[in-house]
């Protein structure tokens, strides 16, 4: 039906509407007549969606401000943060922050010193799901106290960017993964060394990142052997990858987290001390993963011309040294966008987990429902609503972030 | 390399010895039968296997590089005396790395006593059957060969670096971890199962379910495998009209975010951009507990157009009710479908073959009309459709939807959508602009643009995300368990809740599900074949 609306202007391959450069100035009249009127079928389509927009805006304006009763998310913002993490250690997620914001905003102004800046307008328009998150944590908190964290965690991130931008010598741009490494590893005892709070006690956002990150960043070195696997000569070595990652790939997640909360206990030696339930997650999630992880990998070996290991061969490589020195680089640069989606899945994924009673960001959402103050008040649409809107500016910021990485890296277009 | 299978072979050889030595049992068939080829029954049974494995290895690498029949026979001779030893050791290797590192300090006795035949069987035909048909081995023969023809009187490599000897050894050694690995878990699941009192086979199948699920005929007192057939069935209710209503959902706002239309395609890019990046699971539940379960009570029920009945009991839309004979309606339907087709395919013929306008689909509608039609008369009007009403606390008429299938749907096919709009835009999009060009320059109508140049061609590029998706949403409907719709995975959930064993219950669950995507896979493939440009 709204086949025959499709017109040649706006069929254009690359991009789409949203990436066009702004339209030239011209009549208002002259816009609304081209966009909107140009013909009885637009017209029509105008005023039907004019009315059932504004009273879509309508409910979810008065909803917002009006009906909703945020108090629920007021009481408990610190529990949709980090769940039961201990109170009175609630310095370690800042300490944690404030490292990523340092090290963050170095890898930002590293990665400034090429290519076209953005400017200050133009990163808040780009990473505006970002900052409108910020935003709203803020306004839902009761206290001071986090609005002069988070100002001081952006200027230790502009210190940072500084740092990257000015500061550091062209040759470090090397040791950044290294850096990046060593940042994961210092936020993880910032939260749980010294002393810390195991990751049992972990809940809401905090587990939910931990889940995500923890979970992408053990599936990757898996998810690329289980991809050279696939493509080995060896028949043996190739038929177990490929079984693996098809059955994998052919049962929903959910399966293999009720895999892991009851019976992956069974698979461990008798009397051997069982992991908690968190870990049993993390492991169900990265045997997931990891079979995604190794089809974008082998999407990305599969696009390394041939002549590449032939010349490898030519110069007297060991094949493992052509793998790990020739292809692997350059694949693994192609998939960076395709695992930047591979993480906002997981991201989302996660939230299965509280299916198997974990209390991440959805658990969170909940189970503050059955609290004696809120019980049985019917608040679940705003606690679900805001989870919802935390998950979407999560993943809309970082899938904004895969396509201008997808631009820089000038992926499809060699 | 070399080196490293040595030290293999070492850590094996000690894992095989440390694992005789520490285990009182003996006398195992299969071990057994190994003692006897190797000919000891002492605790240097494993030395002497290592030894023997050797042997194999080596005399069999010689072997490879002259005549076929022999490598044939070396491998045979290989597989028979060499692999369960080396199978047993790699079993042993794991066991070692637990009993070193003090983990599981005591295990239960016959943690390898049930070790079936049949792993190890399977283990040796893997083996023998891909060190038999690897191509590449044979490439690497041929340019063996072809070498030897060049040089003249040139030196083989040693055993240790031939490149044939090494590859077989290599995926030997990795045969040998894998299963070796699988092996381990499996004695553990079994020796789990039976100290804590759990059926070790599937014999629980048959005792009574005592689960209850709604709106079905099922009975607590029917057998597990029969809750699992229902929960299979719902399965496939919920992801088939899910299919069907997120495809036409989906393609209608990918076409809208193509539209000239600046506010149809502002709006679709904002469904599409908000529904993508929730997960699929919030948005389910948000559906449950936030819009059907707070529709107002049955006795104020909303009562839409005079069509339907949305209460939190559910939704009531009109469907058609049976009223006579509606299997010989379905099986007019069928014949007039099955007669449309062939008529379709006769004047394609003539077509081919004539030139005249062919007019199918005119003429398999037509067809298909008048035989349902005519049927429905003549049947006396085998299927009325009934429109819901409400009556008091009842609802007549019409098909109810429960409130956790409707809230499971709507969740499924809105969150699927928003994935089939984009795939449906970037299609379209990937159609080169000279097919549209060229489709103008011949004065093609928009429609016969659409429909006759660039559609098919959207649609070949279409077709495999578009599966992806399809798997994606059936896979997504066991979701349902956390709103308490009855499908497959719910329904197992409560069988292991009712004391039956989780990790066969879980298996069955995973195969079930391994078979829906096999079946959609395997329609995607057909599909595709019959679409691309090249056919096979």
């Amino acid at each position: 039906m709204a086949g025959a609306t499709v017109d040649t202007a706006t069929l254009e391959p690359v991009g789409g509407p949203a990436d066009r450069p702004p339209e030239q100035a011209t009549d208002p009249v002259d816009w609304i007549r081209k966009n909107l009127f140009n013909n009885w079928f637009n017209s029509l389509l105008t005023v039907v969606f004019s009315l059932l927009i504004a009273y879509v805006a309508f409910r979810a304006v008065r909803f917002v401000f009006v009906t909703a009763r945020w108090e629920i998310i007021e009481v408990n913002l610190t529990n949709f943060m980090v769940g039961r993490f201990p109170r009175e250690e609630l310095l370690r997620p800042w300490i944690a922050i404030y490292i990523a914001a340092l090290v963050g905003g170095t890898g930002v102004g590293l990665a400034a010193r090429e290519g076209p800046r953005l400017g200050a307008t133009g990163a808040a328009m780009r990473y505006f799901p970002g900052i409108a998150l910020v935003v709203v944590f803020l306004a839902f908190a009761r206290t001071f106290t986090p609005l002069l964290l988070t100002a001081g965690s952006f200027a230790v991130m502009l210190v940072g960017r500084w740092v990257g931008l000015r500061a550091l010598p062209e040759k470090s741009r090397k040791w950044m993964p290294w850096l990046y490494a060593a940042t994961v590893v210092a936020v993880f005892l910032a939260f749980a060394g010294f002393g810390g709070v195991g990751w049992d006690r972990w809940g809401g956002l905090l587990l939910t990142l931990f889940l995500a990150v923890g979970g992408i960043m053990l599936s990757f070195p898996i998810g690329v052997l289980l991809a050279l696997g696939r493509r080995s000569t060896f028949p043996v070595v190739r038929s177990v990858c490929v079984g693996y990652i098809e059955l994998i790939r052919g049962v929903p997640l959910i399966t293999l987290l009720f895999m892991g909360s009851l019976a992956l206990g069974f698979f461990f030696p008798p009397n051997f001390p069982r992991p908690g339930l968190v870990v049993r997650a993390l492991i169900a999630m990265v045997l997931f993963t990891a079979a995604y992880v190794a089809e974008i990998v082998r999407g990305g070996l599969q696009g390394v011309p041939r002549g590449q290991t032939e010349a490898g061969l030519a110069v007297g490589l060991s094949p493992l040294k052509i793998t790990y020195l020739i292809v692997l680089p350059q694949a693994l640069r192609n998939v960076i966008p395709a695992l930047v989606g591979q993480f906002i899945s997981l991201f989302k994924d996660t939230s299965l987990v509280f299916i198997i009673g974990l209390l991440d960001l959805l658990g969170v959402a909940q189970t503050i429902n059955s609290q004696p103050r809120f019980a049985g008040q019917g608040l679940q649409a705003e606690t679900l609503l805001f989870a919802s809107f935390v998950y979407w500016a999560f993943c809309y910021t970082m899938s904004r972030a895969s396509q201008r990485l997808e631009k820089r890296l000038g992926v499809g277009e060699r | 390399m070399a080196g490293a299978l040595g030290l293999w072979w070492l850590i094996g050889g000690l894992g095989l010895l440390t694992g005789f030595l520490r285990d009182p049992r003996a006398g195992r068939p299969l071990e057994r039968a190994i003692e006897t080829i190797a000919g000891t029954s002492d605790g240097l049974t494993g030395l002497v296997l290592i030894l023997v494995g050797v042997w194999a290895l080596v005399v069999g690498g010689g072997l490879l590089r002259r005549q076929s029949w022999a490598r044939v026979a070396a491998i045979a001779t290989f597989a028979a005396v060499a692999l369960p030893s080396l199978a047993m050791a790699g079993g042993n290797l794991f066991r070692l790395f637990f009993d070193v590192f003090n983990i599981g300090p005591e295990r239960a006795p016959g943690a390898f006593a049930f070790a079936p035949p049949l792993a190890r069987a399977a283990l040796e035909g893997l083996v023998v059957v891909a060190l038999l048909t690897g191509e590449s081995r044979r490439d690497f023969a041929r340019a063996g060969e072809a070498r030897q023809a060049e040089v003249p009187g040139a030196l083989a490599p040693p055993v240790w670096r031939d490149l044939q000897v090494l590859r077989v050894a290599g995926q030997v050694v990795f045969a040998v971890l894998v299963i070796g690995f699988l092996w381990y878990l499996y004695n553990n699941l079994f020796t789990n199962l039976r100290t804590s009192g759990l059926p070790t086979g599937f014999d629980y199948l048959n005792r009574p379910a005592g689960v209850d699920i709604r709106d079905s005929p099922f009975r607590p007192s029917q057998p597990v495998r029969d809750a699992i057939v229902v929960g299979f069935v719902n399965t496939i209710r919920v992801s088939v009209v899910g299919i069907a209503l997120a495809t036409l959902i989906g393609v209608l706002i990918g076409i809208a975010r193509l539209s000239s239309n600046w506010l149809v395609r502002k709006f679709a890019a904002f469904y599409v951009e908000s529904l993508r990046n929730i997960p699929v699971l919030v948005i389910i539940i948000f559906f449950y507990v936030a819009v059907v379960l707070k529709l107002p009570p049955i006795q104020e029920a909303l009562e839409t157009l005079g069509l339907m009945v949305f209460s939190n009991r559910g939704l009531a839309v009109p469907w058609g009710e049976a009223a006579g004979a509606v299997r010989a309606f379905l099986g007019f339907i069928g014949g007039g479908l099955a007669l449309a087709v062939i008529v379709g395919l006769w004047r394609t013929r003539r077509f081919d073959e004539t030139g005249q306008p062919h007019h199918r689909v005119l003429w398999g509608t037509a067809i298909l009309v008048v035989v349902v039609v005519a049927s429905y008369v003549a049947l006396g009007r085998p299927v009325e459709l009934t429109i819901p009403t409400r009556d008091g606390r009842l609802v007549e008429g019409g098909i109810t939807l429960g409130p956790e299938y409707a809230a499971l749907l709507i969740g499924l096919v809105l969150y699927t959508a928003s994935h089939i709009a984009e795939i449906v835009r970037g299609s379209i999009l990937a159609v080169p602009k000279g097919q549209f060009e060229a489709a103008q320059a011949l004065a093609l109508t928009g429609f016969q643009r659409m429909r006759f140049v660039i559609l098919p061609q959207a649609l070949r590029i279409m077709v495999p995300p578009l599966a992806n998706q399809y798997l994606n949403l059936t896979k997504n409907s066991s979701l349902a368990v956390a709103v308490g719709y009855f499908e497959l995975t719910r329904i197992t959930g409560q069988i292991i809740a009712n004391g039956n064993p989780a990790p066969q219950s879980i298996a069955i669950l995973m195969a079930a599900y391994l078979l829906l995507s096999l079946t959609i896979s395997f329609f995607a493939n057909v599909v595709n074949r019959r679409l691309s440009l090249e056919s096979p």
